[in-house]
């Protein structure tokens, strides 16, 4: 029930955004975020629903449909695994916890044999496949979603939070602090230096 | 002139005994007493730290992708080492900070005395900013956290902002700066000094080179030209040059850690930070390996805490021993040393262990830059990359590193092997100055901790090759 929720709260989201299913193996790409699909390879036709904008470390419900034929496909394995579009080697050489690359491939869902190092896709409905996102990078991403041998790749732009406005205004607030309380202390210091 | 070709500076005008150096050239100085030096240098600098900041402030929060994380990361900070050793402090000439710092001192400065505590304690304060600084880059992620490297450089600004406002000349640079410890020790290990002839000094009417002239301010860091006899402060700014009215102050070059060689007047302080150095080069790199796992997993079950839950404090223990472990090291050998010499005496250990000190710094020095080597020759791919993404362009492919690991491994060795030797020798070479009549007594547990050291290095690297492929 939390699942299809979840998967129903994402199509809202999807169709508020004003977006279509990204049909896959034509280029297209997912409705309100930029980038672009790569032709599917494999039996399957795949689809992808993708939320209007991803962000940094919230978590995400990316939808897949998965059909051969135009008849949705189930009970097959449905997998999610996350490469940016490039990526520091630090990043590359990270051994934990997703193969190399550490982009909050959540590993609970990474533990099924299926989707070895990747997110596995919970059904939601028929063909439908639902993956729980949690980016911890940002900028631009390739989505390589899966489904038996099919491969349908998305690049996506993650966005990053902005800088906390507080610390901002703190920043400022304490330099302006300092160079008023200087400025007002070398008056009555140094009256010479202030007035040249 | 000795027998290898080169001059004591001063020796020709009947000045102290130096270590051997050479004079750099006419155009060097030339370039110091430009008035250009280094403000141009300073624009450049400024220019893009301010790029980075505000990259790191709004840009994507991503190593690979954020321009000012990745220049920071992969090619400023692994470059500083090496700096220190090729051209001594002359980063700190050219630092966005001191530039900031001097530009607040003339708008509102109120140049107060340097507090006594600073004057006292600054280098314990610096070696224990050093140890803070590696402890919050690893409890907060802070070199893979673009907004949390942005917020570090914004508190940088404001101490920076603050000591210029408030304290005379470059206060913070002298006896704050974290970054200051280890530029001191290993420009004392570089290739360059700033001395002066010191029978040109005679009855100088000026003192300048402290005072300044209306040519440039005086000595940011509070030095008199005459009395420097060691590279560990000096900023290169050039200031003393463009002052001197008899030009009577030159940069010499000279053997990388010759000024190690004659260390006379040891201080505890700077024996500590090289140990410290030392240890925080090892654990900045056992962090990267597998075997950082199993100590993490070791430590939290001797703390009797989930060692994940209370990651900051297993690794603030983990990171205190590291850093205890040359300086612990250092102790025994100095004690041993003492008692193969045959005199124990706890003033005469510390001595001991304040000589002995600096001999680590080639080796630490050796292992920082054959570290950020790594840095320089395999991460720093993705900067291009990176500054492309910055103005829009995304080019289509995962960089790899520029040089593979296979490459990269034998420079590693070649420079950790450079730096045994040079503290090998340093070691040698302090113990035929602490004890004339037994050397190698002296000198044999030294030898033996420089060698442990060596060896920590080499496992470290190697099993980074090793596990990374």
């Amino acid at each position: 029930m939390k699942g299809m929720t979840a998967v129903g709260g994402a199509l809202l989201a999807g169709l508020l955004a004003g977006g279509a299913p990204a049909i896959a193996g034509q280029g297209t790409g997912a409705p309100g975020i930029s980038g672009a699909g790569t032709p599917e390879t494999g039996a399957y036709q795949l689809a992808t629903e993708l939320p209007a904008t991803i962000r940094r470390g919230e978590v995400v419900t990316l939808i897949l449909h998965v059909r051969k034929g135009g008849q949705p496909v189930d009970r097959v394995a449905a997998c999610l695994a996350a490469v940016p579009l490039f990526v520091s080697v630090e990043d590359a050489l990270d051994p934990t916890p997703a193969g190399g690359i550490d982009l909050g491939v959540d590993p609970e869902s990474a533990a099924q044999p299926a989707c070895t190092m990747a997110i596995a896709g919970a059904p939601s409905g028929p063909g439908t496949y639902a993956f729980t996102w949690e980016p911890d990078t940002a900028g631009r991403v390739n989505l390589a979603f899966t489904a038996g041998a099919s491969t349908l790749t998305v690049l996506v732009d993650v966005t990053s939070p902005p800088p906390s406005t507080a610390i901002l205004i703190l920043f400022v607030l304490l330099v302006v602090a300092i160079l008023s309380t200087a400025a007002c202390l070398r008056r009555r210091l140094r009256p010479d230096a202030a007035a040249s | 002139m000795n027998l290898l070709g080169m001059r004591h500076p001063g020796a020709d005008t009947g000045g102290s005994a130096l270590p051997l150096a050479d004079p750099a050239p006419e155009w060097i100085k030339a370039a110091l007493r430009s008035r250009f030096y280094p403000v141009v240098f300073q624009w450049i600098t400024t220019a893009a730290f301010l790029v980075i900041v505000i990259s790191a402030l709004f840009g994507p929060n991503n190593t690979g992708q954020d321009f000012g994380m990745a220049f920071t990361w992969t090619v400023w900070w692994p470059l500083l080492p090496l700096s220190f050793l090729l051209v001594g402090r002359f980063w700190c000439a050219i630092c966005p900070l001191t530039w900031l710092m001097d530009w607040v001192q003339k708008a509102v400065g109120v140049r107060l005395s340097v507090p006594r505590l600073l004057r006292r304690h600054g280098p314990w304060i610096i070696a224990a900013l050093f140890v803070l600084v590696t402890y919050i880059d690893e409890t907060w992620r802070l070199s893979g956290d673009s907004r949390k490297t942005g917020y570090l450089l914004l508190a940088l600004l404001v101490v920076v902002i603050f000591f210029g406002a408030f304290f005379e000349r470059r206060t913070f640079c002298r006896y704050v700066c974290f970054i200051g410890g280890f530029a001191a020790n290993y420009s004392r290990a570089g290739m360059v000094q700033l001395r002066v002839q010191p029978a040109r000094c005679r009855d100088c009417p000026t003192q300048g080179c402290y005072r300044g002239t209306e040519r440039a301010p005086g000595c940011p860091v509070f030095l008199f030209a005459p009395g420097v006899e060691d590279s560990a402060t000096c900023q290169l700014c050039g200031n003393c040059v463009k002052n001197c009215p008899r030009d009577a102050i030159r940069i010499w070059f000279r053997r990388p850690t010759s000024e190690l060689w004659d260390i006379r007047q040891p201080r505890l302080p700077d024996a500590v930070l090289a140990g410290t150095v030392m240890g925080v080069v090892l654990v900045e790199q056992v962090v990267l390996l597998r075997l950082w796992i199993p100590l993490v997993e070791t430590t939290g079950r001797l703390l009797h805490v989930d060692p994940y839950v209370w990651y900051p404090l297993v690794y603030g223990v983990l990171l205190a021993g590291f850093v205890a472990a040359p300086l612990v090291g250092l102790a025994l050998a100095s004690f041993v040393s003492q008692a193969l010499a045959g005199t124990v005496s706890r003033a005469e250990v510390l001595q001991n262990f304040a000589t002995f000190g600096y001999a680590i710094i080639p080796l630490a020095l050796a292992g920082h830059v054959a570290h950020s080597l790594y840095h320089l020759l395999t991460r720093s791919r993705t900067v291009p990359f990176a500054f492309l993404a910055m103005v829009g362009r995304f080019p289509g492919s995962s960089p790899a590193a520029w040089l593979p690991n296979s490459a990269v491994f034998p420079i590693e060795m070649t420079v950790l092997a450079l730096g045994a030797a040079g503290s090998l020798y340093v070691g040698y070479r302090l113990a035929r100055w602490q004890a004339r009549r037994a050397p190698w007594a002296a000198y044999l547990p030294h030898g033996l901790l420089l060698l442990a050291l060596l060896a920590a290095n080499l496992y470290v690297v190697s099993t980074m090759l090793h596990e990374r492929g």
